[in-house]
């Protein structure tokens, strides 16, 4: 769980920040108010996810309750993995955060 | 003594209090907060010390808390300066450097990215309050760690409400002095040119620190509305279904928006029964995607706008019932606005032949923040000198040519990059195209075209687009390179930064992908 957080942080570091390390990213910033992350932004995110770290995400799920923040990312990812830690997030209201799932992993 | 314009009190005054200004997600806020919060921050701002002219910075994502700041500075008769929540600590800088603010307020997430720059002795910081219940905001108590500027030498014009800074092509952002008399003038225009009436209900993406989003809010609190603001743009699907929640009856975007939600969303297998109107600005919405939107949504009224950040907002308007018979056009300038076309020697064109655009009214401001120069070179005697090309019909009808660089010169002859871009469009594989000129030992100069396909940015798509060219685009239109890119580089206002697109890429000719890093796995 540790590990897919610090490759999710690397990845928005490297994309959506430019790799710049004196900029600070804390676990509940909200990409959509930094303002850093646009259409194009969230579909590269997907992309990572499906491909590096293999989840299988559906279209209701690409929602900034799943995807807009550290904590947020994790959380969803570990669901979608199985894993037991699925972090503090409350899901945001008026929002679907997960669907039924029959992903293999 | 003559009452001076306000444009707080312009578009609060007379608000029924309890009708709904603004729905955010999370709750409704009705004109009665939005006068409160405001009345709230001024008497915050006049507390610690700040005074008529002084500037005020506003940085955050469109929200109540940022419009009641930006109603409660203009109340007060300080000066607003909106900027984008995105900059890099040293952007903000050259910001608070340039503008001397006695004050900010500041989204509570972006406080601690910015501490260091906006800790100088003097400035008071301000966010908004987890809870309203002593009050809509509350200070931040930043420890100052720089020392206090300079007073300016001279105080800002009386009359200046906010300062809007808009990037042009070269150097850094140039603040515009935008005027209560500005606003008040460009919002009535609008209004009337729109017919707006108080059953609006805005779907709001545009942020308000842009003078599109801007003039969006003025018009729309102007008239008793309802602004839905929703900043997930990012993820269009859940802007569309809250779209089709809240019943909204207009939308307004750039045209990457359009573009997005044409190509990348459900848009068109979508019901949005209450949707009546759609407008359009900040640049050149290619007529494929106008055609497409006129399928789509058949009842919408769709307003193809004209402006600049110069002009406070808006300049022209074409009726969208004139869509089908002045396609490309901008219209006609808006009530209170005399739009001409001037040549090189100062004198207006005949009809039919290329000119600047040159505006005037009481929309027209009154220049760029301590830039002299640069003020005297656009604003000349009283009129907006656009640096817009265009034409004029036998019927009044406005046609934007081109910038004076967005050509191509081809072995002599002249191409409009934006020609080029807008039959790149018509390929429906294609999300966003631009065209550059770039340097040719045979031609002189050669079409470079950068386009961004729907799915991901992939060599075969370089090898689809030049077959679709050689079938659609005539011989010395045929770009010389199609360089596939996952996205173009965009100003915060969702402006192409075309100077961008000229460093990408080195001078070899011939196709490419350049893929972001990402996707390297």
């Amino acid at each position: 769980m540790e590990e897919i957080r610090q490759k999710l942080r690397a990845f928005i570091i490297e994309n959506f920040l430019f790799g710049r390390s004196d900029e600070e990213l804390h676990d509940d910033d909200s990409l959509i108010e930094r303002g850093i992350i646009d259409s194009t932004g969230v579909l590269l995110l997907v992309c990572f996810l499906e491909q590096d770290l293999k989840l299988v995400v559906q279209d209701d799920e690409i929602v900034p309750g799943n995807l807009d923040s550290l904590d947020r990312l994790a959380a969803f990812a570990s669901r979608k993995l199985g894993l037991e830690d699925y972090g503090t997030v409350s899901p945001a209201p008026l929002e679907t955060v997960f669907t039924s799932d029959a992903e293999a992993v | 003594m003559m009452h001076s314009i306000n444009v707080a009190e312009y578009l609060l005054d007379g608000k029924s209090e309890n009708m709904v200004a603004l729905r955010l997600p999370e709750a409704d806020y009705s004109y009665g907060d939005l006068g409160a919060g405001a009345r709230e921050f001024a008497a915050h701002m006049t507390n610690a010390g700040c005074t008529k002219g002084d500037r005020i910075l506003l940085l955050g994502v469109n929200s109540f808390h940022w419009a009641a700041a930006y109603l409660g500075i203009l109340q007060a008769e300080m000066v607003c300066v909106p900027l984008p929540g995105n900059l890099h600590a040293e952007e903000l800088e050259y910001y608070v450097e340039t503008t001397r603010p006695r004050a900010a307020y500041v989204d509570a997430q972006l406080l601690a990215r910015y501490r260091s720059v906006l800790a100088v002795e003097g400035v008071t910081v301000c966010c908004e309050a987890p809870t309203c219940t002593n009050g809509w905001f509350q200070f931040a108590h930043l420890p100052a760690v720089q020392p206090s500027s300079a007073p300016l030498e001279e105080p800002a014009p009386i009359g200046l409400a906010a300062l809007m800074f808009t990037s042009g092509s070269t150097g850094q952002p140039r603040g515009v002095m935008v005027s209560h008399r500005n606003i008040v003038a460009n919002t009535n225009s609008i209004v009337d040119s729109l017919q707006l009436s108080e059953r609006e209900r805005m779907m709001a993406v545009l942020p308000f620190y842009y003078c599109f989003g801007a003039s969006v809010l003025h018009t729309y609190l102007k008239v008793g509305a309802m602004l839905v603001i929703d900043n997930r743009f990012a993820y269009p699907e859940v802007v569309l279904e809250r779209m089709d929640k809240t019943q909204c009856t207009s939308f307004a975007g750039v045209p990457s928006h359009y573009q997005i939600l044409l190509r990348n969303s459900s848009l068109a297998r979508k019901r949005l029964p209450h949707l009546r109107t759609l407008l359009q600005a900040g640049g050149h919405l290619a007529s494929s995607f106008v055609q497409q939107l006129q399928q789509i949504l058949p009842r919408t009224r769709i307003f193809i706008m004209y402006g600049q950040t110069e002009a406070t907002a808006r300049l022209a308007c074409l009726p969208p019932e004139m869509l089908a018979a002045k396609p490309e056009s901008i219209g006609k300038a808006i009530p209170g606005v005399r739009l001409r076309i001037v040549n090189e020697s100062g004198e207006e064109a005949a009809r039919g032949k290329i000119g600047e655009i040159v505006a005037d009214g009481e929309n027209v401001t009154l220049g760029y923040w301590r830039a002299p120069g640069e003020t005297a070179l656009v604003f000349r005697n009283g009129s907006l000198h656009t640096g817009d090309l265009a034409t004029m019909d036998e019927d009044g009808f406005l046609y934007v040519i081109d910038r004076a660089k967005e050509f191509v010169k081809c072995g002599g002859t002249r191409i409009s990059c934006r020609q080029i871009e807008d039959k790149l469009l018509e390929c429906e594989e294609l999300l966003e195209a631009a065209v550059i000129a770039v340097r040719d030992d045979l031609l002189g100069e050669a079409v470079r075209a950068f386009v961004v396909p729907r799915q991901g940015a992939n060599h075969a798509v370089a090898e689809r687009v030049r077959a679709f060219c050689k079938s659609n685009l005539s011989r010395i239109m045929i770009p010389r390179d199609i360089v596939v890119l996952d996205s173009l580089p965009k100003s915060s206002h969702g402006k192409v930064q075309r100077m961008k697109l000229r460093t990408l890429v080195a001078d070899a000719p011939g196709d490419m992908c350049i893929e972001m890093a990402a996707a390297d796995s």
